[in-house]
């Protein structure tokens, strides 16, 4: 079976707070990824400003064999920005639980599922290729998250990830879950999960052993508070425990390591 | 799913083996470790008669790790110790070698407790369930504990084969997991999902076996078991990582000190509107503290924020360059951005 790895080192990783690359560290890990063979890379927020939008767009023009994906809030003007960086691949987000939805945004299904629609079409009106993500998914009610599913995909979107933004599933429930979303989903579904109880990799496992074909990672598990699954434990325990392609080169995956690890490293001030 | 877990800590044992506790350092980390959950701890003969010599220490709650040797069951007997954990192959069960009989006729006939640790798979055939079954019965064993010797095993597999072992066999079922493959913890959960009750554990995940505090706390917000959680879990595990010469990561489960730091504009808005957005449990839950870090990835309300708690006012017009400021002297420096360097950047944009 071949899983789909979608590595978000540059995006959510570089999120861990305090932690900031540079221009020339995120094209080379950009670069090092693609050596890798990841199917995907997250590479940033366009529309966290000009400098971040250099630094994607280099990675854009870099030529790379992997998709350059740009992550964005379902917002015309973010839309526009990774547009006119250069990205041809859109991640819309949208949050869907009622917590996110009531006390975040204080909106509503119904204006969420309008947003995400306006959204979806303005950026394919560009000829962008569509990944739609949904925030808080493991705390929101399931039928919603299928009502969503369904707009994106009636929309053009390509696939949609189901995050688990908390870290607060357990892989007998995450499997459960996807065990039911995998038959219902109208769109093919990534997995991106958090490490908040250190079980991000059995999660990520737990749904690709219930059918998804897409996992989200980052290198060393960098990410927002215990940081996300880790893209070299998820490559070795899909590949040694269950003999799945993930498209990695393992051998590679130390130097990948080493230089994300090196970025990280903070200036002192 | 059992709802009062034993915990089987790996910490002290460690501690012992690899940095030489003495005694009265071993008496301070069992309280403090007794103090965290329901626990028994788990600690080789030859450690533990080592500490012995050197002082009193409580071997209530100890369980001696031995080889299948009737002169370490009597050694064991002669220690104060009323448990002993016996090693055993999976592979040498099914015919036992006579020490190994004795061994095991010895502890039940001196009255020690008697669990069998058995590594390799623990998926078993009819045949050798059965003889594993006449084993249990003849020596009455209190418990067998199977290990995840290769870390090879994955949540579901550990729930369904637990299920089933403890379905077949006439004794309790203890299980220890391993993090070769970064799924101790999952499997951890996973055999308590099954009905196991007693699980080996590690503070901080030390030697490689479930996260004590992972486990914990998975069990109590996961599993919903009526677990208390110290408030002061994570000071607790640090100190006790610390004597026996580890150190925890920031970004730590449960335990590591930046979990609740916050950068991002998006998350820095959801936690100051409802901290639940973004933490699954408050950082009070464990003895943390959340911060707000201010750099690169902040926007304007994280800004707004912090200037309020520096009880400075800025025009929303001025609040945006000043954001744009602080991620342009992120990058610049590779760093957040202090309280002071914002409030410089702040004066900048004022005058």
């Amino acid at each position: 079976m071949k899983i789909r790895i979608v590595d978000t080192t540059l995006r959510d990783g570089e999120q861990a707070a305090g932690l900031v690359f540079s221009q020339a560290e995120k094209l080379a890990i950009a670069r090092a990824l693609d050596r890798v063979g990841v199917f995907a890379i997250e590479a940033g927020t366009p529309a966290m400003g000009v400098e971040e939008q250099s630094a994607l767009q280099a990675i854009v023009e870099a030529g790379l064999s992997a998709r350059v994906i740009a992550w964005n809030r379902a917002v015309r003007q973010d839309i526009l920005t990774s547009v006119q960086c250069g990205f041809s691949f859109i991640h819309i987000s949208v949050p869907v639980s009622e917590l996110h939805l009531t006390y975040k945004l204080k909106t509503t299904r119904e204006a969420i599922l309008q947003q995400l629609a306006d959204s979806v079409a303005y950026a394919r009106s560009f000829g962008c290729t569509i990944s739609v993500g949904t925030e808080d998914a493991s705390r929101a009610d399931e039928a919603f998250f299928l009502q969503v599913a369904e707009a994106a995909a009636r929309t053009g979107a390509e696939y949609i990830r189901y995050s688990d933004t908390v870290g607060c599933l357990e892989p007998l429930q995450t499997y459960e879950i996807m065990q039911r979303l995998v038959k219902k989903s109208p769109l093919p579904l990534e997995i991106h999960v958090h490490n908040d109880f250190g079980l991000a990799t059995a999660n990520t496992l737990a749904a690709i052993q219930a059918g998804v074909l897409m996992a989200s990672a980052t290198v060393c598990g960098i990410g927002e508070r215990a940081g996300n699954a880790a893209l070299e434990q998820i490559a070795g325990v899909l590949t040694e425990l269950y003999g799945h392609e993930t498209g990695i080169d393992r051998k590679l995956l130390p130097d990948l390591t080493r230089l994300v690890a090196q970025a990280c490293q903070k200036n002192s001030q | 799913m059992k709802t009062d877990v034993i915990f089987i800590d790996q910490t002290l044992g460690y501690g012992l083996e690899h940095q030489g506790l003495g005694t009265s350092e071993f008496i301070y980390i069992q309280r403090k470790i007794a103090a965290l959950a329901q626990v028994m701890f788990d600690v080789s003969l030859q450690s533990l008669v080592a500490v012995l010599d050197c002082g009193a220490v409580a071997v209530k709650d100890i369980r001696a790790g031995i080889a299948p040797d009737a002169r370490q069951v009597a050694l064991a007997h002669q220690s104060g110790c009323s448990k002993v954990k016996v090693n055993l192959n999976a592979m040498d069960f099914c015919n036992l070698a006579a020490p190994v009989a004795e061994a095991l006729r010895q502890a039940r006939a001196r009255g020690l407790a008697v669990s069998l640790q058995l590594t390799g798979n623990c998926q078993y055939s009819s045949a050798r369930l059965l003889q594993l079954c006449w084993l249990i019965s003849k020596y009455e064993i209190s418990s067998v504990a199977f290990v995840d010797e290769y870390s090879d095993h994955d949540p579901l597999f550990t729930y369904g084969a637990l299920l089933n072992l403890q379905q077949q066999l006439p004794c309790p079922i203890e299980y220890c997991g391993k993090n070769g493959s970064g799924l101790a913890t999952a499997n951890a959960l996973g055999a308590i999902k099954s009905g196991v009750a007693c699980v080996a554990v590690a503070v901080g995940g030390v030697a490689g076996y479930p996260a004590f505090e992972e486990v914990l706390m998975g069990a109590r917000f996961l599993l919903k078991l009526p677990l208390a959680v110290p408030a002061n879990i994570a000071t607790c595990c640090e100190e006790i990582l610390s004597y026996i010469g580890q150190c925890v990561q920031p970004t730590k489960p449960i335990i590591g000190s930046d979990i609740f730091a916050h950068e991002s504009g998006i998350h820095v808005d959801g936690v100051n509107k409802k901290s639940d957005l973004y933490e699954f449990f408050t950082p009070e839950t464990v003895g943390l503290s959340r911060k707000i870090v201010i750099g690169k990835h902040s926007g304007k309300a994280a800004i707004e924020l912090k200037l309020k708690e520096l009880n400075i006012f800025l025009q929303p017009t001025a609040v945006l360059t000043v954001l744009e400021k602080v991620r342009s002297l992120a990058i610049r420096q590779k760093a957040p951005v202090s309280d002071l360097q914002l409030q410089k950047l702040v004066h900048e944009v004022a005058s």
